[in-house]
């Protein structure tokens, strides 16, 4: 179980992660979703002993990861947002390093470095220096390290950037396959697509500042029933604004001079009445996108922005 | 501390240097052929030049056969080669450039010499050649010297000498005891003068600045250093590959300490030194003729020479903003060093301030000691308490290194 209770990270005066507390429990997915620079690699960072908090607590498997940072490592398998590998050697050879690198030793390791060859299917290829692999066999093997010591608690930083369909599908099952034996996974990404099909419990972060949580559903409940209608041509923002305001159960979220966004109860069926009104500022519409209702749209209606990659 | 982790650190850092063939070959290879050029500059014995002398001797005579046997003789014979040959062809071989010096020993040069007339050798220099023309010349008025003395104390006995080969019939018995007795009572009047010598030369060669020991043996150790430092250079540039590749946060994230990480890498490190040291001084002792005894002292002194140098790169790069600010600031610590440490020149022939000053610079210091142990005048005492001096040093560098790689070199 990782708890991190008023985290806080500054380098100087600026404050890259503020005040975020969450829980991700065993068995469980927790999701950090949010555009990159939001704080979530340096969250990652402070509670693999990487960083050191400037303020709050963070306890991995009851350990806090300041005072008793090597306990706290010790139930910890980290899977980095590049591949962090000795790619000159073989993936035998890297397993050895990392199983040892976490205490196993002796037959221990040799007979777990086969079952994670086995389990990320390289067995065939396992004496062939990683440079010679693929990406996705990379990542695989990335993956293998991290849970060499069958870690309770694993924390994987946006483990599928750059990564092909393919290898990302394996990748969740791998994921999938550690937290049906128990493990507590942290997992970062600006991905919304992929918080909403893996995670159980997800937090929404942004500039340092966690704006959202809960399980999924409770974040949908938050997005309400509403759609996001959004709406490029020519506008006048003030004017737009003033024109939309008094439609019932629509609010404009964004008014710029080239896009309107709105969110709005059963949009499919208002769109003439929101035509007219546009039409009687002099704007002009040219396209129109309609949402449903997903992180996409809670991240708009909570911060007024789309999600930025 | 796990053997287990420094076990599987050594190995992995082993398998990575040896998996890079071109870093491999740029090791051994670059202080070869730096030693193989320093060696061919100040190394190596000369050949002392030999003249080649062509006489075309037109007398024929007595004289002019025991002039060419001075010629021939061996102390002559260490400068000079000498041909016999005619007038013609003897300045034809000169003129071709085969020789250095024609010496005409016209006829009468007998008559001339018994009768102290005056006699003229006739030497053609080769115009193409300066030095060797040069020592035939001194050569010859030395010899024109000796026989003069000769003529002045033998004269009379040598002329009987002539007189009586000149003859149709041989010298009867009178003649020869005649002779004998005249040269018997010359040489009782000189001994007194001759043996033992009135005067000795005593020849002292100058050893010149280098205290006698050949150059070439000098410049070995420089050249061992230049290879160990250019390697630890390269070495040292790995705390920033660990960083790119993001092992090194990863490993600042597993529960072992980074020393043991470093501990496995400066091991994998100590046996490339190792090997590189090993075959350096084994050619370069083979080489220059050293004695192979000492090669096991000198071996084990350039490994903890290396392994020193590998950390203090270490830690220099893992100071660095940037694998390339790194590597300028190795660049310029790493070629004064070596001017001043004496590697291209040693200490010996250096200014006498500079020499002190190179003495104490890190491979200055370690080179002294190694010239000392591959000359054998290194005192055992001395060597104890100098390698104590380099575990110390390595000590600190690998605590410092260690502390850099887990603190913010891997968070930057």
């Amino acid at each position: 179980m990782i708890e991190v209770d008023g985290l806080r990270k500054s380098y100087g005066d600026f404050l890259a992660v503020d005040d975020v507390s969450f829980t991700a429990k065993p068995g469980k997915i927790f999701g950090l979703l949010g555009p990159n620079g939001a704080g979530k690699s340096t969250t990652i960072g402070c509670i693999s002993g990487l960083l050191t908090p400037t303020d709050g607590h963070i306890r991995v498997n009851g350990h806090d990861v300041v005072r008793d940072g090597r306990s706290a490592k010790q139930g910890l398998g980290v899977v980095p947002q590049e591949l962090s590998l000795y790619e000159e050697v073989s993936a035998t050879e890297n397993l050895l390093f990392w199983g040892a690198a976490y205490g196993m030793r002796g037959s221990e390791l040799k007979s777990r470095v086969h079952d994670v060859l086995r389990y990320t299917s390289l067995l065939d290829r396992a004496e062939e220096p990683v440079k010679n692999y693929s990406g996705g066999m990379k990542r695989r093997i990335n993956f293998g390290c991290a849970i060499m010591h069958r870690p309770k608690v694993l924390l994987l930083d946006e483990p599928t950037v750059g990564v092909d369909p393919q290898s990302r599908v394996r990748l969740f099952e791998m994921v999938k396959e550690q937290v049906e034996h128990g493990t507590a996974v942290l997992y970062t990404t600006h991905y919304m697509q992929e918080a909403e099909l893996l995670c159980d419990e997800l937090a929404i972060v942004d500039h340092g500042k966690l704006i959202a949580d809960g399980t999924l559903e409770e974040l949908r409940g938050m997005v309400g029933e509403k759609d996001i209608l959004r709406l490029s041509g020519t506008f006048d923002p003030e004017k737009t604004r003033t024109a939309l305001a008094p439609l019932q159960g629509a609010r404009v979220v964004v008014a710029e001079s080239d896009s309107v966004q709105l969110a709005v109860a059963d949009a499919s069926r208002r769109l003439p009445e929101i035509f007219e009104a546009i039409t009687t500022t002099g704007g002009e519409v040219r396209e129109t996108t309609l949402s449903q209702p997903s992180l996409e749209t809670l991240f708009l209606k909570l911060t007024g922005k789309e999600m930025r990659k | 501390m796990t053997t287990t982790f420094v076990r599987h650190a050594f190995r992995k850092d082993l398998s990575r240097l040896l998996t890079d063939r071109v870093a491999l070959a740029l090791y051994f290879g670059i202080p070869l052929v730096i030693g193989f050029l320093i060696l061919l500059l100040v190394g190596g014995e000369r050949p002392k030049p030999v003249a080649h002398l062509v006489v075309a001797d037109e007398d024929d005579s007595v004289v002019s056969g025991l002039f060419k046997t001075m010629l021939r003789s061996e102390q002559a014979g260490d400068f000079i080669r000498l041909e016999e040959s005619d007038r013609a062809e003897g300045r034809a071989i000169v003129d071709d450039g085969g020789a250095s010096a024609l010496l005409v020993i016209p006829a009468g040069f007998q008559d001339a010499v018994l009768r102290e007339s005056p006699a003229e050798l006739e030497l053609v220099t080769n115009p193409a050649e300066t030095i060797k023309p040069m020592i035939l010349k001194v050569g010859l008025e030395v010899l024109v010297d000796v026989v003069f003395y000769v003529h002045r104390i033998f004269g009379n006995e040598l002329r009987k000498i002539v007189e009586s080969t000149e003859r149709d019939a041989p010298p009867t018995d009178e003649a020869i005891a005649e002779i004998s007795i005249g040269i018997n009572h010359v040489i009782r009047r000189i001994r007194k003068y001759a043996s033992p010598p009135a005067i000795t030369v005593n020849a002292v060669a100058d050893e010149g600045p280098t205290g006698g020991v050949p150059m070439a043996h000098l410049m070995l150790p420089g050249i061992v250093l230049i290879g160990l430092l250019l390697m630890a250079q390269g070495l040292g540039s790995d705390v920033w590959a660990e960083k790119s590749a993001g092992t090194l946060s990863r490993a600042v994230s597993a529960p072992r300490p980074m020393a043991e990480l470093l501990l496995g890498k400066v091991l994998a490190n100590a046996v490339l030194v190792f090997a590189v040291s090993l075959v350096m001084l084994t050619i370069g002792m083979l080489f220059l003729d050293m004695p192979m005894e000492r090669l096991p002292i000198a071996l084990g002194w350039t490994t903890l020479s290396g392994v020193t140098f590998v950390l203090l790169f270490l830690w220099i790069f893992s100071l660095a903003r940037s694998r390339r600010s790194g590597m300028v600031v190795t660049n310029s610590v790493v070629f004064p060093l070596m001017m001043l440490g004496g590697s291209f020149f040693p200490a010996e022939v250096m200014p006498a301030w500079m020499g002190a000053v190179g003495r104490w610079t890190p491979n200055g210091w370690s080179l002294e000691r190694l010239k000392d142990i591959l000359i054998g005048r290194a005192d055992a005492t001395a060597l104890v308490v100098g390698a104590a001096g380099l575990v110390a040093l390595a000590l600190v560098l690998f605590f410092l290194t260690a502390a850099r790689m887990r603190g913010s070199f891997a968070r930057q």
